[in-house]
């Protein structure tokens, strides 16, 4: 049944995914032809299209994030939570459907970016080189990062309606609530702990002083990735956990 | 999940539900047989659909239990009960078919040749888009993807509620041709006089409460009147 589950929420989440990879192939292609434009008007469209291409970038990110919230909510507190709830699956395996999903998503949406920048823009693959000191190792660390920070972000969401709607009254306003407060304070306490660290540790110390971003390398920050990407995977199982336990107690639907 | 003689179908003990400090059940005692129809009966906020919720695990109980065969609610419960709640639910990004394809998937006792018989007798195409069709349709279609499951509880919250007057007699049969006879039906409705015909059991429902239970011929023949007209009286302003 899992099986089952997560097909219907990988292809809710993924809908419109074609639109945005169409969207981003095209302006990643314009944005390549007209790179070496010395007339004034491609030089103005290059830049239209540098700027369409992030967006698309970012809208893959947004959407994955929009959908999988949108997604939770309706389909645990809605009208359609009175066919999810009484379908005969265990309750895991509708809290683990919706994790795969999103799981899924963000590691796809990621790998469709990077495969689209590594092919159609070939100056990115000289950036990476050049900004991440040359290093397999550091861009897959890079990549790892990001992936643990969405995902973990993604968990507190999930986290934070399952809290909001324990109240009968004003779910919405109370799910934001707990959503600023689970994402924002642990990442204060990492932050507090970072600041902690550099007073103490050369391998922390770099990240307050240094004035310029060309200051910054990767392989110098080693400790610090490893120490951010430890936190937050430890926040997304433990927030993971949390939604699971939750989850199992039972939900009140709308 | 074996049924067994000494467990009734649907066994609910001392059940309460309160929402922000308001208790909208309280002390509910009910045990459901096999093989009847039971009418749940009462105003508008009595708490018939917050006691339906309950039995179909959409909430979480305040205290009290609910056992099926013996058992608490789970996945076996739920595979055995069909419950049709008075909201549409269905994608309506999807078609009919989809929906057959759906419930087929997830209920093994979903009989997709029953649900075609029913789409014809009610003149719905499966290839029709949910979001064209009508909330009347889309409410037909919930019943027929509810009736055509073989389950031992057929729940159904308000099934009248959204049909007309004249489709409401069409709509009870249908309900009455699909049930298997051995199996039950628990039906909440403020439309008591057009259901009283199929009622075998009745329960009166007011502020949260169970106020009346009975046989439906035993009520008539206790109060020299019809089901339609001791809930009027009952209940009157």
């Amino acid at each position: 049944m899992l099986k089952h589950l997560f097909k219907l929420d990988f292809l809710f989440i993924n809908q419109y995914l074609p639109y945005f990879l169409l969207g981003a192939v095209v302006s990643l292609l314009i944005t390549r032809l007209t790179a070496d434009a010395t007339i004034t008007f491609w030089i103005v469209i290059s830049n239209i299209f540098k700027n369409l291409t992030i967006s698309c970038t970012l809208s893959f990110f947004i959407n994955i994030l929009a959908r999988t919230v949108f997604r939770f909510r309706n389909n645990f507190y809605k009208d359609e939570a009175y066919l999810t709830h009484t379908l005969p699956v265990a309750k895991s395996s509708l809290y683990l459907s919706k994790v795969l999903a999103m799981l899924a998503s963000v590691v796809l949406s990621s790998a469709l970016l990077l495969a689209l920048f590594y092919f159609l823009f070939p100056d990115f693959q000289d950036i990476l080189k050049v900004n991440l000191d040359q290093s397999l190792a550091s861009s897959l660390l890079i990549a790892l990062i990001f992936l643990l920070e969405i995902s973990y972000f993604h968990f507190a969401t999930y986290v934070s309606i399952l809290l909001g709607h324990r109240s009968s009254t004003h779910r919405t306003l109370r799910s934001v609530g707990c959503l600023i407060c689970l994402y924002s304070l642990p990442q204060t306490f990492l932050l507090s702990i970072i600041y902690l660290l550099s007073r103490v540790s050369p391998d922390f110390s770099f990240i307050f002083e240094a004035a310029t971003p060309d200051a910054f390398s990767l392989r110098s920050a080693y400790p610090l990735a490893f120490l951010v990407s430890g936190f937050y995977l430890l926040c997304g199982l433990l927030y993971g956990y949390l939604g699971y336990r939750l989850f199992r107690r039972g939900v009140d639907v709308e | 999940m074996k049924k067994t003689h000494s467990s009734p179908l649907l066994e609910i003990s001392s059940l309460g539900k309160t929402f922000e400090k308001t208790p909208v059940l309280s002390d509910i005692n009910l045990t459901l047989e096999s093989g009847k129809i039971y009418g749940l009966l009462g105003k508008n906020g009595a708490g018939k659909s917050t006691l339906l919720k309950l039995i179909n695990d959409l909430l979480v109980p305040t205290t009290g239990n609910i056992r099926f065969k013996g058992h608490p609610l789970g996945v076996a419960s739920k595979s055995r009960i069909a419950f049709l709640p008075e909201r549409t639910y269905l994608d309506r990004q999807t078609t009919v078919l989809d929906n057959l394809d759906l419930f087929a998937t997830f209920y093994s006792n979903f009989d997709r040749k029953k649900a075609y018989s029913m789409l014809a007798s009610l003149d719905l195409d499966p290839s029709i888009k949910l979001s064209t069709m009508s909330k009347g349709m889309q409410e037909k279609l919930q019943l027929v993807l509810v009736m055509s499951r073989h389950a031992d509880l057929y729940i159904l919250d308000e099934p009248l509620g959204g049909v007309d007057p004249a489709t409401r007699d069409f709509v009870l049969d249908l309900i009455l041709e699909n049930f298997d006879p051995s199996s039950s039906i628990l039906i909440s409705t403020h439309l008591i006089s057009d259901i009283e015909r199929i009622l075998d059991e009745i329960i009166f429902l007011s502020h949260g409460k169970i106020t009346l239970t009975g046989s439906a011929d035993a009520l008539r023949a206790q109060y020299n009147q019809s089901i339609d007209k001791i809930f009027r009286e009952t209940f009157k302003c």
